[in-house]
């Protein structure tokens, strides 16, 4: 299926099995991708946990970072994003949805690389995101390898854990890292070598410049708008393909620091501390996998009670079904161009209205 | 910085009139030839890695892969350190924090790109219209 590389992994926790199941023409035409697709697989596999790619991850359209996990919490289906480089591997993994079901007996992780899923039993738990990351690299052989990896936070299923992407809170708004810890699943590791086909080429770089051209025109700034920021930051990161590096780097010792997502680095300001201080406090929430929007002290929300379920908002739906990253939305994406994307990236007849019916459902 | 070349070529030498089978005068034909060259401003680059896939699917037309590439993100994340390297006939140009520098092959132990190395990768092609500035969203690469 264009746009996407082929294969459903359907891991089966608690047989420590992997099946691979040929994504369709006829579930991207029905869903798109991303959360759509996830909540498809969810009804298909309940009790399960998604991992999914939105149908520009990974492409050559500006802002196509974001992947999106998806599971039930308290009976309620709900979604999270991850971004960085993590969407973009995980679908050059060979692999553009995951499903995790069931539990496995002792701790694992999920090593996706080249058409392959390792279930991987493994003594990580207890480590930090960080040392379980430095751990993957060094032992799976690739600095490129990307993690989705939990903390104490997820380990412990606290209300507040936070999902990992290598070293950086991802935008894990309903604490699914503790559905993975309730798996037992300590991180899952990906390696994106491989390719996805375009039905079009030439139509689909034409539609993506266009939706480039229009964001740098509007883009003029870096870093996120938080005061006192940029005077305490080192560099500017950017997301893969994203044209708005909102990513501020912060040094909080010698050759290491934080890449700042700014509504965890607002919520901690929130809670009464200093731009400095929030961020160094946000790299040791980040290594125990815990959210600072519920507190200001990373230890005590290893250990928190459960916490609302938090819907998606205005027109994340949309993005996180693309796998588009909903903070380019203040620039004001060309969505008549977007859909000319996907129509010619996939070879599919999508009008406009069908993606927005498709996405009503979520 | 500029990296931009120009070559002078001797596209001729030409003798007239023969007498004899011998030339009376030559005339030599220079050209002047401009080579459009990738430039690289590693200061304003952001780690964004959209000029490895754009080049990969310059090169294979009808992919999205970071795996054919003639130019390559390098990253040390837990410090930020990073940078793009960029394959020639011949040599690697580095772009990276402290300004670029062009490295012999062999002379870089720093091969980046993970499982194909750099010193894997098709040297750059010198493209106009190039697809990796085209989609470079900081301007930190120039076609010069
Ligand atoms: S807007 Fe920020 S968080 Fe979103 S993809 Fe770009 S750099 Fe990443
Ligand atoms: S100039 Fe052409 S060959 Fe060279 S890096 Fe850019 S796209 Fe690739
Ligand atoms: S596209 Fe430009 S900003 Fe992005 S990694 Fe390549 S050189 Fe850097």
């Amino acid at each position: 299926m264009e746009l996407y590389t082929d294969l459903i992994a359907v891991v089966d926790l608690d047989a420590g099995e992997v099946e691979e199941v040929d994504i369709e023409e006829d579930f991207i035409e029905k869903n798109i991708g991303g959360a759509c697709a996830n909540n498809a697989l969810l009804s298909q596999y309940p009790d399960s946990v998604i991992l999914g790619t939105g149908v520009l991850t990974g492409t050559l359209f500006p802002g196509s970072a974001l992947g999106v996990v998806t599971a039930k919490k308290n009976g309620t289906v709900c979604h999270s994003a991850f971004n960085w480089f993590s969407g973009p591997e995980l679908k050059l993994s060979g692999f553009s949805f995951v499903v995790l079901k069931g539990k496995a007996e002792n701790p694992v992780y999920l090593w996706l690389h080249d058409e392959i899923a390792d279930i991987e039993s493994t003594d990580l738990w207890g480590k930090n995101t960080w040392e379980t990351t430095a751990y993957l690299r060094e032992e799976l052989g690739e600095n490129r390898i990307q993690t989705l990896v939990i903390g104490e936070g997820g380990e412990k299923k606290s209300g507040a854990a936070l999902l990992v992407n290598n070293y950086w809170g991802t935008d894990d708004r309903n604490g699914l890292a503790a559905v993975l810890g309730e798996k037992n699943v300590k991180a899952v590791a990906m390696r994106g070598m491989g390719e996805v086909e375009i039905s079009e080429p030439e139509e689909f770089i034409s539609a993506a410049e266009e939706v480039l051209t229009g964001l740098k025109s509007k883009i003029q700034k870096k870093g996120a708008p938080v005061e006192g920021l940029e005077a305490i930051t080192q560099r500017f990161d950017a997301c893969f393909n994203c044209p708005y590096a909102c990513r501020n780097f912060v040094e909080t010792g010698e050759n290491e620091g934080v890449v700042i997502f700014e509504r965890h680095l607002k919520d901690l300001m929130a809670h009464g501390l200093d731009v400095k201080k929030a961020a160094e406090t946000l790299q040791t929430c980040y290594q125990l996998g815990v959210n600072p929007k519920y507190g200001k002290d990373p230890n005590a929300l290893t250990t928190m009670g459960s916490q609302p379920a938090q819907p998606l908002e205005d027109k994340e739906g949309w993005y996180y079904t693309l796998g588009v990253c909903p903070i380019l939305d203040q620039f004001g994406i060309d969505e008549e161009a977007a859909v000319r994307a996907i129509t010619a990236g996939t070879g599919l007849e999508i009008s406009a209205d069908t993606l927005d019916d498709i996405v009503s459902r979520l | 910085m500029v990296d931009s070349r120009s070559f002078l070529t001797l596209s001729a030498i030409t003798t007239y009139p023969k007498e004899d089978g011998k030339p009376l005068y030559y005339v030599i034909g220079l050209s002047c030839q401009v080579i459009t060259m990738i430039e690289i401003d590693p200061q304003i680059c952001t780690a964004c890695g959209a000029c490895e896939v754009a080049c990969s699917l310059y090169r294979e037309e009808e992919v999205f892969t970071t795996m054919r590439s003639s130019i390559i993100l390098h990253r040390e994340e837990r410090k930020n350190y990073y940078g793009v390297m960029l394959k020639r006939e011949g040599e690697v140009l580095l772009g990276r924090p402290e300004g670029v520098e062009v490295m012999k092959e062999g002379e870089s132990s720093d091969t980046g790109g993970g499982g194909k190395p750099i010193l894997l990768r098709e040297p750059c092609d010198n493209c106009t219209d190039a697809m990796c500035v085209r989609f470079c969203p900081t301007g930190c690469l120039k076609e010069v």
